[in-house]
């Protein structure tokens, strides 16, 4: 992996953008910001994922945990549906920023479907939220 | 200027600063994109573009009384640092896109910022519009804009 990356190499590396502007997430819901599927012998590293809780909707609220793992409120990449099996995770306990370590690659191999999904993990409380992320794409 | 590499290439990534046309009321602002930047990274700003697509009022009548900040036009794309709460127009933003009429307004591709310096730093679009008796908006009047934002910055992962 230490080559020099020649324009054919260059135009089958893309950088698949993961946004999501403020919004209002509600008690318990979740919101699939982003699919990417796989196909053998693709490769999907993430690097870059960041949750911002930007205000807390119902304040004075003490928060009841659906999955205390995961925080109030997350954004995580998966393979499959199962909520508290990220591969890889930013989740907040209050308000603030929070980001996985760019420095740790999380690199996806296996054909399918991964989906980026933001989710708010309390049963009691309100938040306004935001993420930011990219997925490099190797075709 | 050297060859890129496998290595290189792979800690280079392009994060997305975006907003699908969304109605921003007035005087109020949303967060759109945060990037965390330690050492030894570079974060490159370079391509931004706010699209104001429609108003509720007619743009003519929307006098200087109307703007919070005199200088930020009708709307505007701030960038901060350590952004956790407050009036993103407030003096302190690292950089700032200002809208002054529908129509798209894009940043200067030839004069990209470069940003090491470790921090938090957030996009924020705001509606720079308040009501006033002067004016020739009434103050029951909402001064509302439908705009979109496309943007992008390079985060250099590895600069040295």
């Amino acid at each position: 992996m230490n080559g020099y990356v020649t324009p054919t190499r260059f135009q089958r590396v893309l950088d698949i953008p993961i946004s999501f502007a403020q919004t209002e997430l509600r008690r318990g819901k979740y919101i699939q910001i982003a699919q990417i599927p796989i196909e053998p012998n693709q490769q999907l590293h993430v690097r870059a994922l960041a949750i911002q809780c930007v205000k807390n909707l119902t304040p004075g609220a003490v928060p009841v945990y659906a999955t205390t793992s995961l925080g109030t409120v997350s954004v995580g990449v998966y393979f499959g549906s199962v909520l508290t099996s990220p591969l890889a995770l930013a989740h907040v306990l209050n308000l603030g920023v929070s980001s996985i370590n760019p420095f740790h690659v999380i690199k996806c191999l296996s054909a399918g479907v991964y989906t980026v999904v933001i989710s708010n993990n309390t049963t009691n409380m309100d938040f306004s939220v935001s993420a930011t992320g990219v997925a490099k794409l190797y075709l | 200027m050297a060859y890129l590499t496998e290595s290189k290439l792979a800690s280079v990534l392009d994060l997305p600063v975006s907003l699908s046309a969304t109605e921003l009321k007035m005087g109020d602002w949303l967060l759109l994109s945060t990037v965390r930047i330690v050492q030894p990274m570079l974060l490159t700003v370079r391509y931004l573009n706010i699209q104001l697509l429609s108003t509720n009022v007619d743009v003519t009548k929307i006098a200087n009384v109307n703007k919070i900040y005199g200088n930020l036009g009708l709307c505007y794309v701030a960038l901060r640092r350590d952004y956790t709460s407050g009036t993103p127009g407030a003096p302190g933003a690292v950089e700032t896109l200002v809208a002054n009429d529908l129509g798209i307004t894009a940043r200067d591709t030839a004069s990209p910022l470069f940003v090491t310096v470790p921090g938090t730093y957030s996009w924020l679009v705001a509606n720079n519009m308040k009501a006033d008796a002067t004016s020739a908006i009434s103050t029951s009047t909402s001064i509302d804009f439908k705009l979109s934002i496309t943007g992008q910055v390079r985060l250099d992962l590895s600069n040295v």
